[in-house]
């Protein structure tokens, strides 16, 4: 109960953080991203993920020019994996980004190995992935990404019970002659609710632009379900 | 709680509840000077068995040698990745074999995790072999599903 207290301590300093950054700066958006992920497990350790996201701007505040809502983006992905060996696996798949008057296609290759401890799991995942838009350049990106996931209660989580997700992502960019960093911190608060059925909260901040320029700040509230199908 | 306060443990004793695909179980872990004792009980608090983390090596030469012939014999290549001393049996003659030395009729058997490889590819599994190095019970182990940490 006592880490149970802290945590939630620890992500609400983490959200008033990033309200007051947010306010504070110059190029700065604000909104939702939600994800539906289902899971179809094939033979031989293959498997199918699908995902739906849609992404909402709720404020935006570009060069003192402020915007309201505005429905940003959905994306559609299907990602084939494959387990290479006890806790990692190969992943290659597609997305298909629709938004206001461009359609984006995104290859996506990628690499998992998820660590078992005694009392939480971690996962690093190496990815790379192409971008393809009529209206851009071609966008390369390549992206690590540390997770951990801690119980909030035993050893595991089991049904019914809480847990924190802590992303923490570093992708670099290459576009034309044109590199860039960006940075994602997604602490989020998650319930196993069956066997089968996940569902995550949390805030999702991104900032980038930053090597180069005055950097620009994103934040989402992220609400994430995960199933199998 | 009583019978774990019984052993005037020095470090912090931490409780969890665990399910497993069979049952409830309420464990207590902490740390000593032997290794890390993780002593396990019912739901309705009889106690299970106590374990002990210990270094593979330091099985008695005979019982190792049996259990590694067990292994070699069936998997193209292992890895010993956690080992437990395990006691069972009557709960205060394990307290006393442990805490005051005193001979007592206690089980002693060895759980044994590994990384293995076989012809259906490479598992955990958990062995229990008996004190004298009898396998007296195998299963693969699970993973939980990790989508949240994959996707």
């Amino acid at each position: 109960m006592s880490s149970f207290i802290i945590s939630r301590k620890y992500v609400t300093v983490l959200l008033l953080l990033f309200i007051c950054s947010f306010l504070k700066g110059q190029n700065n958006q604000f909104g939702s991203l939600s994800a539906i992920n289902l899971r179809k497990g094939l033979a031989k350790d293959w498997k199918l993920n699908f995902n739906v996201t849609g992404r909402q701007q709720f404020a935006r505040n570009k060069l003192n020019i402020e915007e309201g809502y505005e429905y940003l983006l959905t994306d559609l992905s299907v990602i084939a994996a494959k387990k290479t060996g006890l806790n990692n696996s190969l992943a290659s798949g597609y997305l298909v980004r629709f938004e206001k008057g461009s359609t984006s296609h995104r290859f996506i290759e990628q690499f998992t190995i998820v660590s078992h401890y005694n009392s939480f799991r971690l996962s690093h995942r190496f990815r790379a992935d192409l971008t393809l838009n009529k209206n851009y350049a071609p966008e390369t990106r390549i992206r690590y990404r540390i997770a951990p996931e801690i119980p909030l209660s035993g050893l595991a989580v089991d049904e019914k019970e809480f847990y924190l997700k802590l992303n923490n992502e570093y992708l670099v960019s290459f576009q034309s002659d044109e590199q860039d960093l960006e940075i994602r911190l997604v602490p989020a608060l998650g319930y196993r609710i069956t066997k089968n059925n996940r569902l995550e909260i949390g805030l999702d901040s991104r900032i980038d632009s930053f090597l180069n320029n005055e950097s620009r700040k994103r934040f989402w509230l992220v609400l994430n379900w995960y199933g199998i199908l | 709680m009583d019978y774990v306060a019984s052993f005037n443990f020095v470090n912090k004793i931490k409780w969890f509840a665990e399910e497993s695909l069979t049952a409830m179980t309420i464990e207590a872990k902490t740390k000593t000077k032997k290794g890390l004792y993780s002593i396990e009980f019912d739901k309705n608090g009889a106690l299970e068995d106590l374990e002990i983390d210990i270094d593979f090596k330091s099985i008695p030469a005979p019982v190792k040698l049996q259990i590694i012939d067990h292994l070699t014999s069936n998997y193209k290549r292992h890895r010993i990745k956690k080992t437990q001393l395990q006691y069972s049996g009557n709960p205060e003659d394990i307290r006393d074999y442990l805490v005051l030395s005193k001979e007592k009729s206690i089980i002693k058997k060895y759980e044994i995790v590994i990384k293995a490889k076989n012809e259906s590819g490479v598992h955990l599994y958990e062995f229990l072999f008996s004190h004298t190095g009898d396998l007296e019970r195998k299963s693969k182990i699970i993973f939980r599903n990790s989508d949240n940490l994959e996707y």
